[in-house]
């Protein structure tokens, strides 16, 4: 494996490092190399204070098997199978996340592009909010941050009549922590 | 190493189909993207920024059919999500050496080796003593016997520092050039807690002390 990439250490021989996966000689490689790299340093300086305050989510649906996960969405797909139609492609579920409430568009509402507000209940004061909005192959397609609890879509985003959409808003609140309205759909009225 | 995977990144890059990679790829989202947003918002200077490098990590991430992320996958040691920051963290940086162009040397005007000069002096300070620099200085311009002095500390010092672990060297370097506090020195040196890098530190310091006494320089 090389352990050096562009003259700095490679995020593998970093991760390894931090979490003490790293054979003998690549520690002391990675410590010579850190004496003379501010770059690196400030590289695991951060990498080793962000993993140790900001927990991720756990893997809900996705942790089952590709292939089992496959079938799953698949019969979820309107049409098919005899699973629910109205849940398509959702996002994994929130458990053991704390969630708030969103206000608009209301789940599964056909909305005028042109009237579409995305609105949530507040979490309190100093929060950060993180809106994204998937289309149906899960691609994000606008993805906007506020200190607010409404957001209009700008012009650009592009969000065509007839399609079917997917939000969420993330909340990130003091102390690392975070919540979350879980994801949402809306389709763009014709 | 696959089995070293979280499963749902697994799920993302075994993938059998266009349908399971999606959903996949919204479950990285969602357990991943507070951790991506922190990274991006501490190399922004602003919410716009930050959410310009936000998009661009996960483009980044997503190209080539998740190019990068199959670099973990085919190492896989480590935890995932320290390797993600570093990932996300440097994509930030190319993308605002992009955008911006290159990266100010320190905010407050001094450049990386005027501070590494300055912390350098405080660490020959604190190990051979303090000098009445003001008694000695004449005006703007350092008294010559001054120079000297410094002069012969800093070889002193930089030959019995050249002489510790290249851990402990580590050390000082982390807390007198970066001053950074102990609670993040510890991860980065192996050390549990802030109070075992301060002993370590203090031990560090009386052996450099130790070593700047033999050769005849002391505190008086």
């Amino acid at each position: 494996m090389a352990l050096v990439d562009n003259q700095h250490l490679t995020p593998e021989l970093i991760s390894a490092y931090l979490g003490q996966a790293a054979s003998a000689e690549e520690h002391r490689m990675a410590q010579r190399h850190l004496l003379a790299c501010a770059a690196c340093r400030k590289d695991v300086a951060e990498a080793a204070e962000l993993t140790a305050t900001v927990r991720p989510r756990r893997w809900p649906a996705v942790a089952i098997p590709a292939a089992a996960a496959a079938v799953v969405v698949f019969l979820l797909l309107p049409g098919q199978g005899t699973g629910p139609a109205e849940t398509p492609i959702r996002g994994p579920g929130t458990e053991g996340v704390q969630q708030f409430a969103a206000v608009a568009p209301a789940e599964g509402a056909p909305i005028l592009g042109d009237s579409l507000v995305f609105l949530w209940r507040s979490e309190g004061p100093d929060v950060h909010y993180v809106l994204t909005v998937t289309d149906e192959n899960g691609d994000v397609v606008w993805t906007a941050g506020t200190p607010d609890t409404s957001l209009v879509p700008p012009r650009g985003v592009g969000l065509q009549s007839g399609h079917r959409y997917f939000w969420y808003v993330d909340a990130l609140l003091e102390n690392a922590r975070s919540s979350t309205t879980g994801v949402r759909e809306f389709t763009i009225r014709p | 190493m696959v089995a070293h995977l979280p499963s749902g990144l697994a799920a993302l890059l075994h993938a059998a189909d266009d349908v399971a990679r999606r959903h996949a790829w919204a479950g990285f989202l969602e357990v991943y993207s507070r951790l991506l947003l922190d990274t991006a918002r501490r190399t922004a200077t602003n919410n716009d920024e930050a959410m310009d490098h936000y998009a661009f990590i996960l483009d980044q991430l997503r190209e080539n059919d998740f190019r990068r992320l199959r670099a973990f996958g085919a190492d896989g040691r480590g935890k995932f999500t320290t390797w993600l920051v570093v990932v996300a963290r440097r994509l930030c940086v190319d993308h605002h050496r992009h955008t911006h162009g290159r990266i100010q040397a320190r905010p407050h005007g001094g450049t990386d080796r005027s501070i590494e000069q300055i912390t350098r002096r405080n660490l020959v300070d604190l190990v051979a003593g303090e000098i009445d620099w003001e008694r000695m200085e004449d005006g703007r311009r350092p008294h010559p016997e001054v120079e000297v002095i410094r002069e012969e500390r800093r070889t002193a010092l930089s030959s019995v520092v050249g002489r510790l672990e290249v851990v402990d060297q580590l050390l000082l370097t982390l807390r007198f050039e970066d001053d950074m506090p102990l609670a993040k020195i510890g991860p980065m040196v192996g050390l549990g807690s802030r109070w075992q890098v301060h002993r370590r530190l203090n031990t560090i310091l009386a052996r450099l002390r130790e070593g700047l006494e033999a050769r005849g320089i002391t505190e008086q």
